[in-house]
């Protein structure tokens, strides 16, 4: 097996205007756009439109590749297609109106999570929400959930190409073996937390975190999210 | 004297002798390494000098006896890199897991910031600070666990199988790392190249026990007693033969 682990992908995009903001600025202009999305009251025809045009123009500007757009915007077609869906069995006269509503939101806040998830790794997201002061022992939960998750993949395909290579003639996962499959590597997560918390105490940890402190953001940072922060509340305010 | 281990025995909770009286000691500026098959009780051992196991005897790290009361201060001596660097790199970016053992020390940010700098400099990672830990090879994650406990300035540097799965570049560059670094070094391993190349003074350990002890050239050469106790003379000392 190669020394480099493959289970936190790298971000997918690293050029554009979104990727070249700190991840503080990336995470707070995403919030403020989904605020805006979901906030906008229903039926207001003009600030939904100016909403989404703001949401277009972010994604444009991130360079975010239309595959990319595409495959999960594809996948949360389903969501949509339920929403709509119930919306035709409902007997109220504005449910077909309150379902494009929500669909068109929800569909407009995945829209506007994208460039975030495009241009940022999951530790970078966990150092960002570190850096906005999140509780840091939220922060710590938070990094070793991503790298216990990344390490619990690695174990399961570990296991499977171990039973995959036995498997001569009967590849079929039967449920009392995926059972044991399971405890085993439940038993295996177990036994590296362990030996991680081990490692931390060694040196030095006594359950208080102690992350480094946030630097300062630059004034391109500042000017962007208070500039796309004014633009988000006059598009809110039309009438 | 950096480390001294009087009598130490330790039992599992089943009732199985891990230690059965171990004595040791590491003088300052001293190399050592502890050798000996698998379950002669090693990393038992290195988990009793921080602390993490309670066996009987006495152990006391440069002056301060190891005990409840002198956890804290005993981490702060005993530098343990782990033999899985996965087990000891958690956090989001080099620069901050280097910097989490001086941040528990409680140092200010800019003397944590300089240490960081320095030992990433010193393991050969110079300007790794912003990458993730996760996604380096296995010989730059063993550098990066090295220079997080090198970052806290122990008194005492303790390396768990250093060597174990690294591909024969990266075991000679991390032979020649460790032999750059100065001060007391105990080292538990079975990989005897290794010892031969730190020149370390060996301690053989076997069922629980300190069964031999002398310089790498001489316990290493003697082939009856290695292989009583489940080793193999180096490879390189063999080739010679």
């Amino acid at each position: 097996m190669s020394g480099v682990h493959r289970h936190a992908p790298p971000a997918a995009v690293t050029s554009g205007l979104f990727a070249a903001l700190d991840v503080r600025t990336r995470l707070v202009a995403t919030l403020a756009l989904v605020v805006a999305v979901v906030t906008t009251p229903r039926g207001a025809t003009d600030p939904i439109l100016g909403v989404a045009a703001v949401v277009g123009a972010i994604v444009l500007s991130s360079a975010v590749p239309l595959s990319y757009l595409g495959k999960r915007l594809v996948l949360f077609a389903p969501v949509v297609l339920a929403i709509l869906g119930l919306a035709m069995l409902s007997a109220r006269a504005d449910a077909t109106a309150r379902a494009i509503d929500a669909a068109t939101k929800a569909s407009l806040a995945l829209l506007a999570c994208l460039p975030l998830g495009a241009t940022t790794s999951q530790p970078e997201l966990v150092h960002g929400l570190s850096r906005l002061g999140l509780p840091r022992t939220l922060v710590l939960v938070l990094g070793a959930f991503v790298r216990g998750v990344g390490h619990l993949g690695e174990e399961a395909a570990r296991l499977r190409a171990a039973r995959e290579a036995r498997a001569v003639g009967g590849r079929r996962l039967r449920l009392s073996l995926f059972g044991s499959l399971l405890g085993v590597l439940l038993l295996r997560a177990q036994a590296r937390s362990e030996r991680v918390h081990v490692a931390m105490l060694a040196r030095g940890f006594r359950g208080e975190s102690t992350l480094r402190p946030a630097s300062p953001l630059r004034a391109f940072d500042l000017g962007f999210a208070s500039a796309l922060v004014a633009i988000l509340v006059s598009v809110r305010l039309l009438p | 004297m950096i480390l001294q281990i009087q009598g130490l025995r330790f039992r599992y909770p089943d009732g199985r002798v891990a230690l059965g009286g171990v004595d040791l000691e590491v003088g300052a500026s001293e190399r050592v390494a502890l050798v000996g098959a698998n379950g002669a009780g090693k990393t038992t051992i290195l988990l009793h000098l921080i602390a993490m196991l309670r066996g009987e005897g006495s152990i006391v790290v440069d002056g301060t006896p190891v005990s409840e009361k002198t956890v804290d201060d005993v981490r702060r001596k005993v530098g343990l890199v782990f033999q899985d660097p996965d087990d000891q790199l958690f956090c989001p970016t080099v620069g901050e897991d280097v910097g989490f053992g001086p941040r528990n020390l409680g140092l200010d940010e800019a003397e944590v910031e300089s240490r960081v700098h320095d030992v990433l400099a010193a393991v050969g990672l110079h300007g790794y600070e912003d990458r993730e830990p996760h996604r380096l090879s296995l010989g730059e994650k063993k550098r990066v666990a090295l220079a997080g406990v090198l970052a806290m300035r122990p008194a005492l540097l303790v390396l768990d199988e250093p060597s174990a799965n690294l591909d024969p570049r990266a075991r000679r560059s991390l032979v020649d790392l460790l032999r750059r670094i100065e001060g007391a070094m105990l080292i538990a391993t079975h990989d005897l190249d290794l010892v031969l190349d730190l020149g370390a003074r060996v301690v053989v350990l076997a069922g629980g026990r300190t069964v031999a002890g002398g310089p790498a050239d001489e316990i290493l050469r003697d082939v009856a007693v290695l292989r009583e106790h489940g080793l193999e003379p180096p490879l390189s000392l063999r080739a010679l033969a």
